[in-house]
C-alpha cells in the first residue's frame, strides 16, 4: 500500500522547480495523478494557477502542452483541423492520375492532412504529457461542450475518420479566473483546487526563494505591505507575480528598506488600475504606517 | 447547517464513506457515485498521515466550487464532532422533533402590506414628483391606474424590448445564406468533391447568441405610486423571456424569478406576498445591490448579461457601498440600463446623491412610468443596437 510520502515527494518535486506549496495542493495534485483526473484550479488572478502546470512538466520531465482560451475558440483551433491547402494542392497533382474518389478521399483525409491542435496532441503523445486549458471561463460555454468527451472517456471523435484512443493520457490542468461559473458537466469531471492570496510567511518564502540576493528587511517590508494592500477594496487586488515583479525591481535599484518616495514611484508595478493607484495612494501613510515604515521628513 | 440524516459510528470504510457524503449532500454538494467510487479506490491505495491530510483529501474529490472550497472545513469539523458524539451504529438515536414552522402573524401582516402596496398605495400620491398629466390619452396614462385589460399591450411591448436584447453577435460563425463573407473553408472542402475545381462559393455569418437578462425591481415606500405597473412589468418579463432572472429589493434582496415564472396571475399575487417580507419598506439600494453582488452575480453576469434595474434612485443607505455594488454591476455585464419612475417627469434631475452616484455605471437611463415611455425605450435600444465589439 502506498504510504503518505507521496504528498512529500509532490511537494519535494514542486520545491525542487522553486514553487511552494502547501499540503492542499500536494493532495489534490496526488489525487489528480492517481484518478487519472484533471484538476480544476480557481482563484484570483496572479497566486500561481498556471505557474502549477508549467513546474509541473519540468518536475516530470515531460512537455507543456497549452491551449489559451478566449471568446471565439472553437474547435479548430483547439482539438483538429484539415490541412485545406495541402489537401487542394495534393488534388492537383494528382488530376492525371488514375485513382478513384474513395481513394482520393482516404488519403486526404488521413494523418498526413490532419494538423493537430493541443487537444488531440496532448492524448496522440507516446508519452503523457502535461497539458493546461488555461483561462478556461473566457472561453464561451459551447465550448467546454469540446472538453466533456475528452476529459471523460480519452478520446476524441473525428467524423472523417473515427475515433482517437488516448495513447497516453495527459496529466490535465484547467484554471479560471472566475469571470464566468463553469457548467456543473465540467466541474463534476474534475478535481477541485482553490488557491487564494498567500499567507505573510508562505508569501516571504516564495520572494526569498525567487530572489536570494534580497535584502531580508526589504523582503519582509514588501510581503507585509502586500498583506496590508490586499485589505483594501481595490478594483484589482495585486498577486504573488506582482509581489515577485516589485521585489525584482526593488532589488535591482539596490534598495535595502521601503520609503514612502520608493514606494510611491514604484506602485504602478504592483497595482494595475488608475484608481487603485490614487487609492492607495490615499492611504498610504497608513498603510506604511502598519509596516513599520517612517516617511523622512523634509 | 443540516442533518438530516443521523450521524452515526460506522465500522467499515464504505459505510463511513457513504455516510459523510450523504451528509454533504444534506448541505447542497452535489456528490455522486463516481465520487464515492473514486474515494474509496483512494483509500484502498493511500492512508492519510494525519487529520489534516485526511480532510485534504476529502476535499480534492468532493469540493467543486468555491462557496463548498470555503464551507467544507466547517462542515467537516462538524462531522466528526457529531461522529465522536454518537453511539454505536446500532444504537438509535433519538430523534429530534422537527419544530413545524408555524405561520406567523408577520406573514399575514405581509399579504397586508401587499395588497395595501398594491391597491391602496396611492395615498401620498400628490406628494410624488411624477409624472405625466392623467388626462392624457391611455398611452401616457400613469400605471397607477393601469387597467388590467392593458396588460397585453405591456406583453406585446416587452416581447419587443426582450428581442431587442435578447440577441448579441458572437465571435462564432455559422453558415449563412446571405452573401456576406466567403466560407473559404468549406468552399475549398466542398470543391474537394470536385476535383478541387471551385465552382460554388459557400457563405458564412457570425452567430447571434443569447444574452442573460437581470432585472432588478425597488419595491420599497418611494416606488408605491408605481405598485401596479411594477408587478405587472416584472410578471409580463418574466412571462416574455422564460429565462430572466429577478430580484426584488427594499432594504434586502429577494430572488423572485420562479414565483413569477406562474402562468396564474392571482396565484402569483399570493405568492408574492409569502415571498417578500417587506413591500413597502425602506429603501438600502447599496445594500441590496452589493447583496446580488455576492450571492448571484459571478454566477450570473459576464459579458453577454444586460441588467435593467429599476428604482428612482432614493437611497437611505450607505452610498459607498451602493457605489461599489454599481461599479461591480456595470464592470461584470455587458450594460445596465436603469429605468427610472420619475424620469417620466420633464422637469425631473437625478440629483439625488444615490442617483448621482450611480450614473456613471449606466449605460442607459430612461423613464419607465407608463406604456409610451416603454416604446421610447425600445427605440432607445433600436438605436443602440449590439455591433461586434471588434472589426
Amino acid at each position: 500500500m502506498e504510504k503518505n510520502k507521496s504528498i512529500n515527494n509532490i511537494k519535494n518535486l514542486l520545491l525542487e522547480q522553486s514553487y511552494i506549496s502547501d499540503d492542499a495542493i500536494a493532495m489534490s495534485i496526488h489525487l489528480a495523478m492517481f484518478l487519472k483526473k484533471p484538476l480544476l484550479i480557481e482563484g484570483p488572478a496572479g497566486v500561481g494557477k498556471t505557474e502549477i502546470a508549467k513546474v509541473m512538466s519540468k518536475a516530470l520531465n515531460t512537455n507543456l502542452i497549452r491551449l489559451q482560451c478566449y471568446e471565439g475558440l472553437d474547435a479548430n483551433q483547439a482539438i483538429y483541423e484539415w490541412n485545406y491547402q495541402k489537401q487542394l494542392l495534393y488534388l492537383k497533382m494528382n488530376e492525371q492520375a488514375d485513382l478513384s474518389y474513395n481513394e482520393k478521399e482516404e488519403t486526404i483525409f488521413s494523418d498526413d492532412f490532419l494538423m493537430e491542435r493541443p487537444l488531440l496532441k496532448s492524448i496522440m503523445a507516446e508519452e503523457s504529457q502535461v497539458l493546461l486549458i488555461d483561462e478556461i471561463d473566457r472561453a464561451d460555454e459551447e465550448f467546454e461542450s469540446f472538453f466533456l468527451e475528452l476529459l471523460s472517456d480519452w478520446q476524441i471523435t473525428i467524423p472523417e475518420v473515427g475515433t482517437r484512443k488516448a495513447k497516453s493520457i495527459p496529466f490535465v490542468i484547467v484554471t479560471s479566473n472566475r469571470v464566468r461559473e463553469l457548467s456543473e458537466a465540467l466541474r463534476r469531471r474534475c478535481l477541485y483546487l482553490w488557491i487564494d492570496y498567500p499567507t505573510f510567511e508562505k508569501e516571504l518564502e516564495i520572494v526569498q526563494m525567487k530572489l536570494p540576493e534580497i535584502n531580508e528587511k526589504l523582503a519582509t517590508q514588501i510581503c507585509h505591505f502586500m498583506e496590508e494592500v490586499r485589505q483594501l477594496k481595490l478594483e484589482k487586488l495585486p498577486g504573488i507575480a506582482e509581489t515577485i515583479d516589485w521585489a525584482t525591481a526593488l532589488s535591482s535599484m539596490h534598495i535595502d528598506h521601503l520609503e514612502k518616495e520608493i514606494v510611491e514611484s514604484t506602485l504602478g508595478v504592483i497595482l494595475k488600475d488608475w484608481q487603485d493607484i490614487r487609492d492607495a495612494q490615499m492611504s498610504l501613510s497608513e498603510l506604511l504606517d502598519k509596516v513599520g515604515v517612517t516617511s523622512k521628513m523634509g | 447547517m443540516k442533518t438530516k440524516n443521523l450521524i452515526q459510528r460506522q465500522t467499515n470504510l464504505p459505510a463511513h464513506v457513504i455516510q459523510f457524503c450523504r451528509f454533504l449532500r444534506d448541505n447542497n454538494f452535489v456528490i455522486g457515485i463516481g465520487e464515492e467510487c473514486d474515494l474509496l479506490e483512494v483509500f484502498t491505495h493511500f492512508i492519510p498521515a494525519s487529520f489534516g491530510e485526511q480532510k485534504d483529501l476529502y476535499k480534492s474529490i468532493l469540493v467543486k466550487n468555491r462557496k463548498q472550497f470555503v464551507l467544507f472545513d466547517e462542515l467537516y469539523q462538524q462531522y466528526w464532532t457529531e461522529l465522536s458524539r454518537a453511539e454505536d451504529s446500532k444504537t438509535k438515536d433519538k430523534e429530534e422533533k422537527k419544530l413545524q414552522p408555524q405561520k406567523s402573524a408577520d406573514q399575514k401582516n405581509t399579504l397586508q402590506v401587499l395588497k395595501k402596496w398594491l391597491h391602496g398605495g396611492h395615498v401620498d400620491e400628490e406628494k410624488e414628483i411624477s409624472t405625466y398629466s392623467a388626462f392624457e390619452a391611455i398611452s401616457n396614462k400613469d400605471f397607477t391606474t393601469f387597467l388590467t385589460g392593458e396588460q397585453k399591450e405591456l406583453l406585446e411591448i416587452i416581447k419587443i424590448i426582450s428581442q431587442r436584447l435578447a440577441n448579441k453577435y458572437s465571435r462564432r460563425y455559422i453558415r449563412s445564406k446571405s452573401k456576406k463573407q466567403i466560407d473559404l473553408k468549406k468552399t475549398i472542402r466542398q470543391s474537394l468533391r470536385k476535383d478541387a475545381e471551385i465552382n460554388q462559393f459557400f457563405f458564412k455569418e457570425q452567430q447571434k447568441r443569447k444574452v442573460n437578462l437581470v432585472l432588478i425591481c425597488d419595491v420599497s415606500k418611494s416606488m408605491e405610486l408605481y405598485s401596479q405597473f411594477l408587478i405587472e412589468f416584472m410578471y409580463s418579463f418574466q412571462q416574455a423571456v422564460h429565462q430572466l432572472r429577478t430580484f426584488v429589493f427594499s432594504t434586502r434582496l429577494v430572488s423572485l424569478s420562479n414565483v413569477l415564472k406562474d402562468g396564474d396571475y392571482e396565484k402569483v399575487l399570493n405568492n408574492l406576498s409569502d415571498q417578500v417580507p417587506y413591500w413597502s419598506g425602506g429603501t438600502r439600494i447599496g445594500e441590496s445591490l452589493q447583496q446580488f453582488n455576492e450571492r448571484y452575480a459571478s454566477r450570473m453576469l459576464n459579458k453577454d448579461s444586460i441588467v435593467i434595474i429599476m428604482s428612482d434612485g432614493w437611497d437611505t443607505g450607505d452610498l459607498d457601498v451602493l457605489e461599489n455594488a454599481m461599479k461591480s454591476i456595470h464592470k461584470k455585464s455587458d450594460r445596465v440600463i436603469w429605468l427610472n419612475p420619475l424620469a417620466g417627469n420633464p422637469e425631473y434631475k437625478p440629483s439625488t446623491k444615490g442617483m448621482e452616484i450611480c450614473l456613471p455605471y449606466i449605460d442607459v437611463f430612461t423613464s419607465a412610468h407608463n406604456l409610451e415611455s416603454l416604446k421610447s425605450v425600445v427605440k432607445h435600444l433600436k438605436q443602440k443596437k449590439y455591433k461586434p465589439k471588434f472589426s
